[in-house]
């Protein structure tokens, strides 16, 4: 009697199991096809070869692209010298487990508070948004990224290796930016990329500091174009158009973001 | 003497392929397992020891795709005769085999829980509920593995914790337990 | 230059620490105003951007909330149109709080330096709405994504054949990493009005933000438990098949006890993520300053109430802001350290 149960209770679950899992997948696969559908059909030729002002996406497309790019090169050496620190030098200290710790907490800082305290140091004082200050903004949520994942690569070279460097009479800076990097360098290569794919698709925290632009521009002292923040403002639009048109912008980031995604992967299985 | 043992066991032309392989990993067994004896296979690594025993019990059968031909007779267990488990398809029957024919593996697996939780776990989900049953076989299956003077103190303590030792003679007592009758 | 390099990093390192000062310094700067004006009275007031009548030493008068508590009690903020969501029994409770622990402040003096010339009114702004916004729509999500993203995992690592579990896996991965605006819109055009249809209410409400949160870390909760369950050795399992157990005995007894650290760690993941996001509820939740009484009510959340009121806001109101932003990196801060501290002591064991 009680196995039958046992036999029933399992099986109820697997059919459970199998269930929820079918119907979050319903969902999410809900979610893309809404967005492909929708997109591709918003999508044109103009898209890309006129700006917001004559209804293409060519000025967002761009200042996102740069933000994101600039945000990546201010972002990306501290970080990996920090990572560098803390795995190379700092290893077991108390100070280096501290700031690992804080690194990581601050990874998980909600963006939008972080869009508040840029706006408090760089937008505020200059009086309008402006190109830097989001920049800024998508640099502090990158850092601990790249942080994170320097540690972490470096963590997986072996001791032999920096030994071996040690044992030739090498300085230590140079086994790290000779070898050590070099063998982490398609673990951190592929970090890079999903924290550049992570910032690229980053809102909030550039709604009040790069804003958002009509016009093409490249001045990083003025208000800043930003395909994130214009999807934003024109999904809300009641004009038909504008709302396509945010579909149109919705699907090329979401494909950006997936391409980078998916190159990373192909890296790392390339290594094994 | 052995002429009044049974067979426990029988395993007859037994072929053994794994999912995705051409060539049978096991070809031809033939192997009578007598009943209250040891019966030990030895050989160099790699010629199968290991992929039979999990035939014997059909381990094999979690990873789908496992092909099986010939016969493993086991005994009845009111002892009239045998019946063939490569005949069993159904998950439900698998789980009974396995609770008949136990398993210990080359390296020690506590469960993740308490070294009475251990013992205890296979007759617990047999559906044995009642406390004093329960202690007494818990018991008698650590004495049986020599285990009971080292952990009779401290039976709630996570398996975990054990030497790697103590860790194998406690797995020895989770199957031991199932098959006091 | 060996010396230069190994002073670069650390310095580098260190900047980690002094952004994040720099952010809570900031932070509790700007919101210092409101902090002296509110206290902690703050997190449990409704209003916002309410103007209420003070007498001489800078308390509330009385009398008159009860009429102004009715009147604009709340304000719908993004258009400006007044609403009315206050209950009867709900105002003399008010009344109460209000006299006692607004009196006792110490920062009323300053208030009243800077609003000299209209002594008679002040503003007050309270918390509570998006704190408790953000409170329901984060526990919502949790439940909801709880079973579902468990059910995935499981389904996943244990259940599927592999052939399907790989490529649903990788499917999997991806979802987690599209951005969170892309939620925001397909809640706001077709989750929304799906839910509407089916429960009534408005197509933006609580209900609607709390489920869009939840199918949002739903991949990313998934994906982390999956590996986390994926550590359990397969020869332990084994030993559990040996013992008889069934599928379902295994993965409660064995593989759940096994991937504790990580499952859990998992959720409170999520749970951080849930708490900070912004796009993905901004869309969907109403950004209405009114305390919902049903799920089916639009509401709003701190991450939402700060995307869609800073730019228009000065002085003491974005002070405000600013506190209840304060009030949410504190809080996320919280929960990932508490995650992070789970994690060290299971690793330990």
């Amino acid at each position: 009697m009680t196995q039958i149960k046992r036999f029933f209770i399992n099986k109820l679950f697997i059919v459970i199991s199998t269930l929820t899992a079918l119907l979050g997948l319903v969902f999410l696969g809900w979610i893309l096809w809404t967005l492909f559908v929708k997109g591709f059909e918003a999508l044109s030729l103009t898209v890309f070869t006129t700006d917001l002002v004559n209804g293409g996406l060519r000025n967002l497309l761009w200042g996102q692209f740069v933000l994101s790019v600039l945000a990546t090169v201010l972002a990306v050496p501290i970080g990996l010298l920090a990572g560098i620190y803390l795995q190379e030098y700092g290893n077991h200290s108390r100070y280096a487990e501290f700031i690992r710790e804080l690194s990581d907490v601050m990874m998980s800082a909600p963006s939008i508070v972080v869009g508040t305290f840029v706006y408090a140091i760089l937008v505020v004082p200059v009086g309008h948004t402006n190109g830097w200050a989001g920049i800024v903004a998508l640099a502090i949520l990158m850092l601990p990224i790249v942080v994170r994942t320097t540690d972490d690569m470096l963590s997986l070279i072996p001791r032999e290796l920096r030994e071996a460097g040690v044992a030739l009479g090498v300085p230590k800076y140079r086994i790290i930016t000779d070898i050590i990097i070099r063998a982490a360098k398609v673990g951190i290569v592929t970090g890079l990329l999903l924290a550049f794919a992570r910032v690229m698709g980053e809102t909030a925290p550039l709604l009040y500091t790069s804003g958002t632009s009509e016009y093409w521009t490249t001045n990083l002292g003025e208000t800043f174009p930003s395909l994130t923040v214009a999807i934003y403002n024109l999904a809300t639009m009641p004009d038909e158009a504008l709302s396509k048109l945010a579909w149109a912008g919705a699907l090329l980031l979401t494909l950006f973001v997936l391409i980078l995604n998916i190159t990373g992967r192909y890296l790392i299985r390339d290594k094994r | 003497m052995s002429e009044t043992l049974r067979d426990m066991m029988q395993v007859k032309g037994l072929f053994f392929t794994y999912p995705n392989m051409d060539e049978p990993a096991l070809k031809n067994i033939d192997l009578p397992i007598r009943e209250r004896r040891i019966t030990a296979l030895i050989g160099p690594s790699g010629c199968g020891k290991s992929t039979l025993l999990r035939a014997l019990n059909r381990i094999h059968d979690l990873y789908p795709g496992c092909r099986y031909e010939g016969e493993i007779n086991l005994m009845r267990l009111d002892g009239s005769g045998y019946e063939n488990i490569l005949a069993w398809k159904k998950e439900n029957e698998l789980i009974q085999l396995r609770q008949r024919v136990g398993m210990i593996f080359q390296k020690p697996t506590p469960f993740p829980m308490s070294i009475y939780d251990n013992v205890a776990y296979g007759l617990k989900i047999q559906g044995i509920k009642k406390q004093s049953e329960l202690d007494d076989r818990v018991e008698q299956a650590l004495r049986d593995a020599a285990l009971w003077d080292e952990v009779k103190d401290s039976l709630n303590r996570d398996a975990r914790g054990l030497s790697g030792g103590q860790q194998q003679r406690l797995c020895i007592a989770r199957s031991v337990a199932l098959s006091q009758r | 230059m060996e010396k230069i390099f190994a002073r670069i990093s650390q310095v580098s390192a260190t900047t980690v620490l002094l952004l994040l000062l720099a952010t809570v310094a900031v932070l509790y700067w700007s919101a210092k105003p409101a902090l002296e004006a509110f206290g902690a009275h703050f997190l449990i007031d409704p209003r916002w951007g309410v103007e209420v009548p003070v007498d001489g030493e800078g308390n509330e008068v009385k009398q008159t909330l009860n009429a102004s508590g009715q009147a604009d009690g709340v304000r719908r903020v993004d258009a400006g149109v007044d609403e009315i969501s206050m209950d009867d029994e709900e105002v003399p409770l008010e009344d109460e709080m209000n006299g006692e622990t607004i009196s006792m402040d110490e920062g009323e003096e300053l208030i009243l330096g800077m609003d000299e010339d209209e002594l008679e009114t002040r503003e007050v702004y309270g918390g509570l709405v998006p704190i408790l916004g953000t409170l329901f729509s984060t526990t919502l999500a949790m439940l909801v994504a709880v079973p579902i993203a468990m059910g995935i995992a499981v389904f996943l690592s244990e259940l599927a054949p592999q052939w399907l579990g790989k490529p649903v896996g990788v499917a999997i991965e991806l979802l987690a990493a599209i951005p969170s605006i892309i939620y925001g819109m397909w809640g706001l055009f077709f989750f929304g009005p799906f839910i509407a249809s089916i429960f009534g209410g408005s197509s933006v409400s609580l209900l609607v933000a709390g489920l869009v949160l939840a199918i949002m870390i739903i991949p990313f909760m998934a994906a982390l438990s999956r590996d986390a369950i994926n550590i359990t050795p397969d020869v332990l399992k084994e030993s559990a098949y040996a013992v008889g157990a069934t599928k379902f005995e295994v993965i409660k007894d064995i593989v759940f006890p096994y991937a504790k650290a990580g499952i859990l760690g998992s959720m409170i993941i999520s749970l951080g993520r849930a708490l900070g996001e912004t796009m993905a509820v901004a869309f969907v939740i109403g950004g209405i300053f009114s305390l919902p009484e049903k799920l089916t009510d639009p509401t709003v959340s701190i991450p939402v109430v700060l995307a869609n009121n800073f730019a228009e806001s000065s002085g003491l109101s974005l002070s405000a802001l600013y506190y209840l932003a304060f009030v949410l990196f504190l809080v996320s801060f919280l929960v990932i350290f508490a995650a992070k501290h789970y994690f060290l002591r299971r690793v330990k064991l």
